[in-house]
Protein backbone atom coordinates (compact mmCIF):
# COMPACT_ATOMS: atom_id res chain seq x y z
CA UNK A 1 0.00 0.00 0.00
CA UNK A 2 1.57 3.19 -0.96
CA UNK A 3 1.20 6.77 -0.20
CA UNK A 4 -1.90 8.32 -0.78
CA UNK A 5 -1.34 11.23 -3.66
CA UNK A 6 -2.11 14.25 -2.66
CA UNK A 7 -2.02 14.16 0.83
CA UNK A 8 0.58 15.87 3.42
CA UNK A 9 1.81 12.62 3.68
CA UNK A 10 2.82 12.37 0.01
CA UNK A 11 4.61 15.74 0.29
CA UNK A 12 6.59 14.86 3.00
CA UNK A 13 8.18 11.66 1.11
CA UNK A 14 8.09 14.01 -2.19
CA UNK A 15 10.57 15.95 0.41
CA UNK A 16 12.43 13.24 1.11
CA UNK A 17 12.81 11.64 -2.25
CA UNK A 18 14.07 15.32 -3.89
CA UNK A 19 16.65 15.41 -0.97
CA UNK A 20 17.50 11.85 -1.48
CA UNK A 21 18.05 12.27 -5.73
CA UNK A 22 21.55 13.19 -6.72
CA UNK A 23 20.56 14.10 -10.32
CA UNK A 24 18.53 17.03 -8.68
CA UNK A 25 21.01 17.89 -6.13
CA UNK A 26 23.25 18.94 -9.33
CA UNK A 27 20.91 19.76 -11.81
CA UNK A 28 18.96 22.28 -9.09
CA UNK A 29 22.74 23.70 -7.82
CA UNK A 30 22.01 27.01 -8.94
CA UNK A 31 18.23 27.57 -8.16
CA UNK A 32 18.03 30.29 -6.15
CA UNK A 33 14.65 31.27 -7.44
CA UNK A 34 12.18 30.80 -4.70
CA UNK A 35 9.20 28.16 -3.56
CA UNK A 36 7.21 26.55 -6.55
CA UNK A 37 4.04 24.91 -6.01
CA UNK A 38 2.27 22.09 -7.40
CA UNK A 39 -1.78 23.08 -7.67
CA UNK A 40 -3.66 19.63 -8.43
CA UNK A 41 -7.48 21.33 -9.39
CA UNK A 42 -10.28 19.83 -6.93
CA UNK A 43 -12.12 16.32 -7.90
CA UNK A 44 -14.52 15.81 -5.35
CA UNK A 45 -15.22 12.82 -6.84
CA UNK A 46 -11.93 10.97 -6.21
CA UNK A 47 -12.09 12.24 -2.82
CA UNK A 48 -10.13 15.94 -3.39
CA UNK A 49 -12.54 18.10 -2.73
CA UNK A 50 -11.15 21.47 -3.63
CA UNK A 51 -7.74 22.65 -5.16
CA UNK A 52 -4.77 20.99 -3.21
CA UNK A 53 -1.39 22.20 -3.47
CA UNK A 54 2.62 21.30 -2.39
CA UNK A 55 4.48 23.84 -1.72
CA UNK A 56 8.19 23.46 -2.24
CA UNK A 57 11.14 25.49 -0.81
CA UNK A 58 13.95 24.64 -3.14
CA UNK A 59 17.05 26.30 -2.60
CA UNK A 60 20.42 25.40 -4.29
CA UNK A 61 19.92 21.39 -5.07
CA UNK A 62 17.67 20.50 -1.48
CA UNK A 63 14.12 20.86 -1.07
CA UNK A 64 14.23 23.04 2.33
CA UNK A 65 10.57 22.64 3.49
CA UNK A 66 7.49 20.91 1.69
CA UNK A 67 4.11 21.71 2.97
CA UNK A 68 0.28 20.65 1.68
CA UNK A 69 -1.90 23.77 1.70
CA UNK A 70 -4.88 24.97 -0.44
CA UNK A 71 -4.76 27.65 -3.96
CA UNK A 72 -4.66 30.43 -1.71
CA UNK A 73 -1.59 29.21 -0.09
CA UNK A 74 0.00 27.67 -3.28
CA UNK A 75 0.05 31.62 -4.28
CA UNK A 76 3.17 32.97 -2.04
CA UNK A 77 4.69 30.64 -3.95
CA UNK A 78 7.36 32.05 -6.55
CA UNK A 79 5.94 29.95 -9.12
CA UNK A 80 2.96 28.05 -9.42
CA UNK A 81 2.17 25.53 -11.64
CA UNK A 82 -1.46 23.75 -11.73
CA UNK A 83 -3.01 20.61 -14.01
CA UNK A 84 -5.98 17.96 -13.38
CA UNK A 85 -5.60 14.99 -11.23
CA UNK A 86 -4.77 12.98 -14.07
CA UNK A 87 -1.92 15.67 -15.57
CA UNK A 88 -0.33 15.12 -12.83
CA UNK A 89 -0.91 11.70 -12.40
CA UNK A 90 0.73 11.05 -15.93
CA UNK A 91 3.90 13.32 -14.99
CA UNK A 92 4.47 12.70 -11.28
CA UNK A 93 4.23 8.72 -12.49
CA UNK A 94 6.77 9.43 -15.27
CA UNK A 95 4.55 8.86 -18.03
CA UNK A 96 4.77 12.11 -19.46
CA UNK A 97 7.69 14.49 -19.72
CA UNK A 98 6.74 17.75 -17.75
CA UNK A 99 8.45 19.90 -21.03
CA UNK A 100 6.26 18.29 -23.18
CA UNK A 101 2.98 18.07 -20.78
CA UNK A 102 3.70 22.04 -20.46
CA UNK A 103 3.57 22.35 -24.23
CA UNK A 104 0.64 20.62 -24.37
CA UNK A 105 -1.13 22.48 -21.70
CA UNK A 106 -2.03 20.09 -19.83
CA UNK A 107 0.36 21.47 -17.15
CA UNK A 108 0.00 25.39 -16.83
CA UNK A 109 2.02 27.72 -15.41
CA UNK A 110 0.14 30.56 -14.06
CA UNK A 111 2.51 32.25 -11.67
CA UNK A 112 6.72 32.78 -12.26
CA UNK A 113 9.45 33.49 -14.95
CA UNK A 114 9.49 31.13 -17.61
CA UNK A 115 12.55 31.82 -18.70
CA UNK A 116 14.18 30.99 -15.25
CA UNK A 117 11.94 27.96 -14.95
CA UNK A 118 13.06 26.31 -18.61
CA UNK A 119 16.95 27.38 -17.76
CA UNK A 120 16.39 25.05 -14.76
CA UNK A 121 14.20 22.02 -17.15
CA UNK A 122 16.70 19.53 -16.29
CA UNK A 123 16.18 19.86 -12.79
CA UNK A 124 12.24 20.01 -13.60
CA UNK A 125 12.90 16.38 -14.81
CA UNK A 126 14.82 15.59 -12.00
CA UNK A 127 12.24 16.63 -9.57
CA UNK A 128 9.85 14.07 -11.31
CA UNK A 129 12.23 11.55 -11.19
CA UNK A 130 11.97 11.92 -7.55
CA UNK A 131 8.52 11.98 -7.59
CA UNK A 132 8.51 8.59 -9.17
CA UNK A 133 10.64 7.11 -6.36
CA UNK A 134 7.77 7.76 -4.01
CA UNK A 135 5.22 4.58 -3.28
CA UNK A 136 2.34 6.43 -4.62
CA UNK A 137 -1.31 5.58 -4.23
CA UNK A 138 -3.33 7.41 -6.97
CA UNK A 139 -7.00 7.50 -6.01
CA UNK A 140 -8.24 6.63 -9.42
CA UNK B 1 6.71 47.74 -24.99
CA UNK B 2 6.79 45.03 -27.72
CA UNK B 3 3.49 43.91 -28.86
CA UNK B 4 3.48 39.84 -28.73
CA UNK B 5 -0.44 38.61 -28.45
CA UNK B 6 -1.84 34.84 -29.18
CA UNK B 7 -4.19 34.84 -32.23
CA UNK B 8 -7.70 33.70 -31.52
CA UNK B 9 -7.75 29.42 -30.83
CA UNK B 10 -4.27 29.54 -29.57
CA UNK B 11 -4.90 29.95 -26.15
CA UNK B 12 -4.66 26.61 -25.41
CA UNK B 13 -2.04 25.89 -27.33
CA UNK B 14 0.50 25.17 -24.55
CA UNK B 15 3.54 25.79 -27.16
CA UNK B 16 2.29 28.58 -28.42
CA UNK B 17 1.56 30.08 -24.70
CA UNK B 18 5.19 29.45 -24.00
CA UNK B 19 6.86 31.01 -26.84
CA UNK B 20 4.31 33.98 -26.16
CA UNK B 21 5.81 34.32 -22.45
CA UNK B 22 9.38 33.83 -23.39
CA UNK B 23 9.16 36.86 -26.05
CA UNK B 24 7.55 38.70 -23.67
CA UNK B 25 9.62 38.52 -20.52
CA UNK B 26 12.36 38.08 -21.81
CA UNK B 27 12.28 41.60 -24.00
CA UNK B 28 11.28 42.79 -20.39
CA UNK B 29 14.16 41.37 -18.99
CA UNK B 30 17.04 42.58 -22.06
CA UNK B 31 15.23 45.61 -23.05
CA UNK B 32 18.74 45.44 -25.81
CA UNK B 33 17.13 42.66 -27.43
CA UNK B 34 14.11 45.02 -28.63
CA UNK B 35 15.69 45.89 -31.50
CA UNK B 36 16.54 42.44 -33.30
CA UNK B 37 12.70 41.87 -32.08
CA UNK B 38 11.48 44.74 -34.16
CA UNK B 39 13.69 43.35 -37.05
CA UNK B 40 11.98 40.03 -37.22
CA UNK B 41 9.91 39.98 -40.53
CA UNK B 42 7.93 37.01 -41.38
CA UNK B 43 6.87 33.14 -40.20
CA UNK B 44 8.63 30.76 -37.92
CA UNK B 45 6.74 27.19 -37.38
CA UNK B 46 8.06 24.93 -34.33
CA UNK B 47 6.34 21.74 -34.41
CA UNK B 48 6.93 19.39 -31.39
CA UNK B 49 6.10 15.78 -32.99
CA UNK B 50 5.82 13.99 -30.18
CA UNK B 51 4.20 16.51 -28.34
CA UNK B 52 1.73 16.78 -31.35
CA UNK B 53 1.80 20.17 -31.06
CA UNK B 54 2.54 23.29 -33.77
CA UNK B 55 2.15 26.99 -34.03
CA UNK B 56 3.75 29.84 -36.33
CA UNK B 57 5.34 33.11 -35.34
CA UNK B 58 4.16 35.51 -37.92
CA UNK B 59 6.54 38.68 -37.35
CA UNK B 60 5.84 41.75 -38.29
CA UNK B 61 8.16 44.22 -37.54
CA UNK B 62 7.69 45.12 -33.64
CA UNK B 63 4.74 43.05 -33.62
CA UNK B 64 4.04 39.14 -33.04
CA UNK B 65 1.07 37.29 -34.04
CA UNK B 66 1.56 33.43 -32.27
CA UNK B 67 -0.91 31.11 -33.98
CA UNK B 68 -1.67 27.51 -33.37
CA UNK B 69 -0.75 25.11 -36.05
CA UNK B 70 1.14 26.02 -39.46
CA UNK B 71 -0.92 29.08 -40.87
CA UNK B 72 0.77 30.22 -43.76
CA UNK B 73 4.14 29.35 -45.68
CA UNK B 74 6.48 29.74 -42.77
CA UNK B 75 10.16 31.18 -43.78
CA UNK B 76 11.73 28.23 -41.50
CA UNK B 77 10.05 25.58 -40.03
CA UNK B 78 11.43 23.67 -37.18
CA UNK B 79 10.61 19.97 -36.42
CA UNK B 80 11.61 18.14 -33.81
CA UNK B 81 10.98 16.39 -30.04
CA UNK B 82 9.89 18.43 -27.61
CA UNK B 83 13.04 18.26 -25.76
CA UNK B 84 14.72 19.18 -28.82
CA UNK B 85 12.48 22.30 -29.32
CA UNK B 86 12.26 23.12 -25.49
CA UNK B 87 16.70 23.32 -25.24
CA UNK B 88 16.87 25.59 -28.42
CA UNK B 89 16.09 28.76 -26.11
CA UNK B 90 18.94 27.36 -23.72
CA UNK B 91 21.54 27.28 -26.50
CA UNK B 92 25.06 28.80 -25.12
CA UNK B 93 26.20 32.04 -26.46
CA UNK B 94 30.41 32.52 -27.12
CA UNK B 95 31.97 35.25 -28.62
CA UNK B 96 30.27 37.53 -31.08
CA UNK B 97 26.70 36.45 -30.14
CA UNK B 98 27.47 33.27 -31.81
CA UNK B 99 26.58 29.86 -30.56
CA UNK B 100 29.12 28.49 -28.27
CA UNK B 101 30.21 25.09 -29.76
CA UNK B 102 31.66 23.81 -26.44
CA UNK B 103 28.27 24.44 -24.83
CA UNK B 104 26.41 21.23 -23.62
CA UNK B 105 23.65 22.03 -24.93
CA UNK B 106 24.79 23.22 -28.18
CA UNK B 107 26.36 19.72 -29.01
CA UNK B 108 22.87 18.29 -27.97
CA UNK B 109 21.65 20.22 -30.73
CA UNK B 110 24.42 19.50 -33.02
CA UNK B 111 24.20 15.64 -32.52
CA UNK B 112 19.89 16.29 -32.71
CA UNK B 113 20.65 17.85 -35.88
CA UNK B 114 22.82 14.98 -37.63
CA UNK B 115 20.37 12.52 -36.24
CA UNK B 116 17.33 14.30 -37.74
CA UNK B 117 15.65 14.64 -34.41
CA UNK B 118 15.93 18.10 -35.48
CA UNK B 119 15.18 19.53 -38.34
CA UNK B 120 15.71 23.04 -39.71
CA UNK B 121 13.87 23.96 -43.41
CA UNK B 122 14.06 27.06 -45.04
CA UNK B 123 18.13 27.65 -44.42
CA UNK B 124 20.22 29.18 -45.31
CA UNK B 125 17.50 32.04 -46.92
CA UNK B 126 15.84 31.70 -43.34
CA UNK B 127 19.20 32.03 -41.11
CA UNK B 128 18.76 36.25 -40.29
CA UNK B 129 15.27 35.56 -39.13
CA UNK B 130 15.99 32.96 -37.20
CA UNK B 131 19.15 33.93 -35.84
CA UNK B 132 17.50 37.02 -34.49
CA UNK B 133 14.77 35.38 -33.37
CA UNK B 134 17.25 33.17 -31.57
CA UNK B 135 18.43 36.52 -29.44
CA UNK B 136 15.04 37.16 -28.56
CA UNK B 137 14.71 34.02 -27.10
CA UNK B 138 17.98 33.01 -25.63
CA UNK B 139 18.09 32.60 -21.64
CA UNK B 140 20.91 33.53 -20.06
Amino acid sequence: MGIKFPSAEWTAAFKDAINANDGYAKAGAGWTHGKVAYVVEARPEIGIERDTAMVLDLHGGKCRDAEMTDAQGAETADFVVRAEYERWKEVLSGDVDPTKAMMQNKLKLKKGHLPTLLKFVVASKQLVSSATLVDTDFPA
Amino acid sequence: MAAIELAPGADDNGLAIMMATMMSQNLDDHPDRVTAFERLVGRVAIVAEDADVALTMEFRGGRAVVHDGIVGIPDVTVRGTAEVVADMSRMETGRFGLPDPRGEVNRAMATALRSGALRIYGLPAGLPLLARLGKVLAIE
